[in-house]
């Protein structure tokens, strides 16, 4: 009576469920907005976190909507909208990952965990089922120690095999009882009759009481289980903390543990023919890359020595400055520029000789009058007065030099 | 045999636990390896920003961008041929592209000669906003193409804003910066495809 109560149950459960399925599976009126919908759902939102595009309601997404109603309208397929965006953001853009490639691993790997679940658990349920194959001579054992037992014959050790043994004992005890009495199964007294034999086995599987080399190394090599413990605590700390250090080592000074984007607190600034100037080594060192992967590139260079120069590392600028002039040896304006950071190391004589190569060349040209007549103030010649005011004759009157000039005629002649 | 003979529990060096004790330890080490591989995992992601997508769209031909500009003027990409062409999305509701914009327009003003065009695609903005931006800005030296409804975005697989697309001379494009520009970016990405061929003395 019962076990019809109970088939009947689980038919009316599978019966309702299977309407259900049925139910939320099969398709809807086809309008249009459905379709869209429906569509949409399977589509992430570009600028919101973790949304559809059917639940969005931003810009973008009320747009993306318009595009697949479009799309469809003109009566492409659902597929063929979804590929059309995947086209465009990759299967990033997809709400249920791809069933190909690695995105296979996705709908593969539950279907297998459950698998190897249900395989483990029926493994252990077999192996419990099977108490019937206990061996004969196991038998026979499991039987004397119950009779020793029931006579108060046995001996149990305060060890945890002498309680397992114990409450075995006990069990099968009851259980025979119970069977005598039809409250218990076959099953159940197997059951019982291995976790005795079990027992026993652990028991009998002693080492012999004269001590063997074997077991002598045993002991020998007996550590304390707290040290043990401690020494794999430290391994795993170890290991984890390697780990960890491998995978966030490749960031470069300044930037965030997580993430890779730029330092925003560095602003950035630009200067003149595509050089740059940024604080911090990480711009050097980008710059650097930069000349390391073209050496012949002369805006790269020339914005690699600007960037030194700012950084107050003028010896390195000049190296730059000299690199760049063995390529062309006519630019003018990195001749002047080297002079300039030669003039601020104190070579006043490398300024020199780069100044006048210039002047030799443009004799009116303002910047190079200007950094000659610097040079020569500071080596104490008395032509500087003179260059000076040549400069400031030429120069346009909005050039930032003339205060300087100005300043140095003004200290010179009072 | 009886079990209260010697080879009984009784003994004091019982096998059982050393047995248990193995099984023990292989569990110890099969968590272990199981928590270092989900680590390795966890941390090799640490070092990615989620919100960074690599664009589909790289090393192919640049998405089309067309349209109305903000100075009442248009904007075809496909007459930028043979230039390389820096394309910026912004809006004026944006905060680190008031920060980016003097990068773009010194980008435009010094390496214009050398053959960069900077295009903007003001996108889901309002014309106005945008405008007042632009003059808060100091003007406008490059075309700003419109897009208030954000399609545009889409067609490049725009996330956000600021993002900035390179395309080269040959209308591949070539690179994709998400956030922030930055100096160096401009030196080490843009400035090498203007060195091809074009280049000022």
């Amino acid at each position: 009576m019962r076990r019809v109560g109970v088939a009947l149950a689980a038919v009316a459960l599978v019966a309702l469920a299977a309407a259900g399925l049925w139910r939320a599976s099969s398709p809807p009126a086809a309008t249009e907005a459905r379709r869209v919908d429906e569509v949409a759902a399977g589509l992430r939102c570009p600028t919101c976190q973790g949304l559809s595009v059917k639940d969005s309601s931003s810009q973008v997404a009320q747009s993306m909507r318009a595009i697949i109603g479009e799309q469809l309208g003109e009566g492409r397929t659902p597929d063929q909208v979804r590929t059309w965006f995947v086209g465009r953001y990759g299967s990033w853009i997809l709400l249920t990952p791809e069933s190909s490639g690695l995105g296979w691993l996705v709908w593969v790997l539950p279907v297998a965990a459950v698998g190897a679940g249900a395989a483990a658990a029926l493994l252990v349920l077999r192996r419990r089922s099977t108490a019937g194959a206990v061996e004969e001579h196991d038998q026979e054992a499991v039987e004397e120690a119950l009779l020793a037992a029931e006579r108060g014959a046995i001996e149990i050790p305060g060890t945890p095999d002498g309680e397992r043994l114990e409450s075995s004992l006990l069990l099968l005890a009851s259980v025979r009882a119970d069977r005598s009495a039809g409250l218990s199964s076959a099953a159940a007294e197997a059951l019982a009759t291995q976790r005795v034999a079990g027992a026993l086995a652990a028991a009998r599987a002693v080492p012999s009481p004269q001590p063997g080399p074997q077991v002598a190394r045993r002991s020998g090599r007996r550590v304390p289980v707290g040290l043990r413990w401690a020494g794999v605590t430290a391994g795993f700390v170890l290991v984890v903390s390697g780990v960890l250090a491998v995978n966030t080592a490749e960031r470069g000074a300044g930037q965030l543990i997580t993430g890779n984007l730029p330092n925003s607190d560095a602003t950035p600034e630009m200067e003149t023919g595509g050089s740059s100037t940024a604080g911090g080594d990480t711009a050097l060192d980008g710059l650097r890359a930069a000349v390391a992967a073209a050496p012949e590139d002369r805006a790269a260079r020339l914005a690699l020595a600007r960037a030194l120069s700012d950084a107050g590392r003028l010896d390195e600028a000049a190296a730059e400055y000299r690199e760049v002039l063995v390529r062309e040896p006519e630019d003018a304006r990195t001749r002047l520029l080297l002079a300039a950071a030669l003039l601020q190391t104190g070579d006043l004589t490398g300024a020199r000789t780069e100044v006048d190569a210039v002047l030799a060349a443009q004799p009116d040209d303002p910047d190079a009058l200007l950094l000659s007549g610097i040079v020569q103030n500071r080596q104490g010649d008395p032509s500087s007065g003179t260059t000076l005011r040549r400069f400031l004759a030429l120069a346009p009157g909005e050039h930032p030099g003339r205060e300087v000039a100005e300043t140095l005629l003004g200290a010179d002649t009072p | 045999m009886t079990v209260t003979e010697d080879r009984s529990p009784v003994t004091d060096e019982p096998a059982a636990p050393a047995r248990r004790s193995r099984r023990r330890w292989l569990w110890v080490t099969l968590l272990a390896l199981g928590a270092v591989t989900v680590l390795t995992v966890l941390s090799a992601g640490f070092g990615r920003d989620p919100s960074v997508v690599d664009s589909v769209l790289l090393d192919g031909p640049a998405p089309l961008l067309a349209g109305p500009t903000l100075d009442g003027g248009s904007f075809d990409l496909a007459d930028y041929r043979g230039k390389v062409v820096l394309v910026n999305v912004w809006a004026s509701w944006c905060a680190p592209c008031r920060d980016e914009y003097p990068l773009l327009e010194a980008a435009q003003r010094e390496l214009s000669p050398a053959g960069l065009q900077v295009v903007g695609i003001d996108t889901q903005d309002s014309t106005r906003a945008a405008q007042r931006f632009l003059d808060e800005m100091g003007g406008e030296n490059f075309p700003n193409v419109l897009d208030p409804d954000g399609r545009k975005t889409i067609d490049w697989g725009a996330f956000g804003v600021p993002e900035t697309y390179l395309v080269d001379r040959d209308g591949t494009l070539v690179a994709k910066q998400v956030c922030q520009l930055s100096a160096e970016w401009i030196a080490t990405t843009v400035v090498p495809l203007l060195e091809g061929e074009g280049t000022g003395p």
